[in-house]
């Protein structure tokens, strides 16, 4: 009888310490999707309005010790005019900018007003390497001047916070950020659909009509009531998209009343969709 | 009103200066950057021809312009230590082999973005083909920092010029 106890007692020592090395296996952090993708990501994205979105990420690459840290901010709303958003392009030779580069999308770290602070802010944390909740006292030797502080520890606090993504969704080769425009045969103007992916999802997404005088349509004050059933169409369309996440002219079915007369519109969704999300190298 | 007549000689001066140097620059623009590999592979971008008002074809006549900057593919995550290397190379027949590089360029990141660009060195000042041989061959090689054999940046992640003097 005795016997029997040392042995099932031994069983169960060898079944618990199995358990342990298989959980121990599975809570190791293992960043691999398919051959290309070698890491996982942690991510929130907020709707800072105006068609702002900021961004915090933190990423685990495969094989590395160090996690990689991502703030930035952008703007899906608005191409940017001139150099106020700018690739920087300097001469190491002569200490010299030689130029500011107009950036193709407005960013804040391209922003000639936010660029020091996000950069700052990217090198920090990537020197910090925060694991866990952070409180305002972290960011202490953060020295920055434009960006809210207490912001960052809320956004950095809610992605540490979130869950870990490690299934990518299908657009995962498609550039990260886009925009593409198509002009009105009319002359009225043009519409523009600026997107953001996150781990191969479309995360953000902005559909806008540009008037000929350079002027979005939801900044009109005045609108009349056909307008303002084709922005809240958009709206409905926007939301779709990220849920079905796919973006395409057959998304536009008979409920979408107004956009449906809207065949500039529907082509660009279909330019998006074969040119852009599900290009093929 | 006296000043009127020699503000007007002084623009045209500026203007007849201007398309000088407009001139002089032989310049091949809209060049779409190729398949960017990671790790220490590279790919060549267009080869051009460019005329040099010189009597030979030297480095420190050269510059390339980059713009356009397109955003990087959604499974490629930068780190704060990658960077976009971009070297201006002259082109040589196969028995002047190697070809020289003239000029190095290099890109950082913040984040996902590409903020900065860099002339990090010119590597040829002098001459890059021989004296009175004023047709230039050059052309761009450019790599990114990643994994060795990873998946090369698809192309067209900016555009760039290249001039000559």
């Amino acid at each position: 009888m005795r016997k029997k106890n040392y042995f099932f007692v031994g069983v169960l020592i060898l079944a618990l310490a199995a358990g342990a090395i298989v959980v121990k296996a599975m809570n190791k952090r293992k960043p691999f999707v398919d051959t290309e993708l070698v890491y996982t990501e942690q991510s929130v994205f907020d709707d800072k309005g105006n068609g702002w979105i900021y961004n915090f990420e933190i990423i685990y690459i495969d094989g590395e010790e160090k996690l990689n840290y991502i703030f930035d901010g952008y703007n899906l709303k608005y191409k940017p005019v001139g150099k106020e958003y700018y690739v920087s392009y300097n001469d190491l030779e002569t200490g010299k900018e030689i130029d500011r580069i107009p950036a193709r999308y407005a960013t804040l770290s391209t922003s000639e007003v936010y660029r020091n602070d996000v950069a700052l802010i990217n090198k920090y944390f990537n020197e910090k390497q925060f694991k866990n909740k952070i409180t305002i006292n972290d960011l202490k030797d953060l020295k920055i001047t434009k960006m809210d502080k207490k912001y960052l520890v809320d956004l950095f606090n809610r992605t540490i916070s979130s869950d870990i993504m490690n299934e990518s969704g299908k657009y995962i080769k498609a550039p990260s950020l886009d925009i593409k425009t198509i002009d009105m045969e009319d002359g009225s103007g043009n519409w523009q659909i600026m997107y953001i992916l996150d781990y191969g999802y479309i995360s953000n997404i902005e559909i806008e009509f540009i008037s000929e005088d350079n002027k979005n349509l939801s900044d009109k004050k005045d609108l009349s009531s056909d307008e303002k059933k084709l922005l809240s169409e958009i709206d409905n369309l926007e939301d779709r998209i990220i849920k079905e996440q796919q973006v395409s002219s057959k998304l536009v079915d008979n409920s979408y009343k107004v956009i449906n007369n809207e065949k500039e519109l529907k082509e660009l969704l279909d330019i998006i969709d074969k040119e852009v999300l599900n290009i093929e190298e | 009103m006296k000043k009127m007549p020699l503000l007007i000689v002084g623009l045209y001066i500026a203007l007849f200066c201007f398309k000088i140097n407009v001139n002089a620059a032989d310049c091949a623009y809209g060049l779409q950057a190729p398949q960017i590999p990671q790790g220490y592979a590279y790919n060549s971008g267009d080869l051009v021809h460019l005329h040099t008002s010189y009597s030979a074809c030297k480095g420190v006549n050269t510059a390339v312009y980059f713009g356009g900057f397109g955003s990087l593919p959604n499974w490629f995550e930068p780190t704060p230590n990658t960077v976009v290397h971009g070297d201006l190379m002259e082109w040589d027949p196969q028995e002047y082999a190697p070809n020289e590089t003239v000029k190095h360029y290099y890109g950082t990141f913040t984040g996902r973005t590409l903020t900065n660009f860099y002339l990090s060195s010119t590597v040829t000042p002098g001459n890059i083909d021989s004296e009175g041989d004023q047709t230039c061959e050059l052309y761009m090689d450019f790599s990114i920092s990643g994994f060795n054999g990873g998946t090369p940046i698809p192309q067209g992640l900016f555009y760039y010029g290249i001039c000559m003097n």
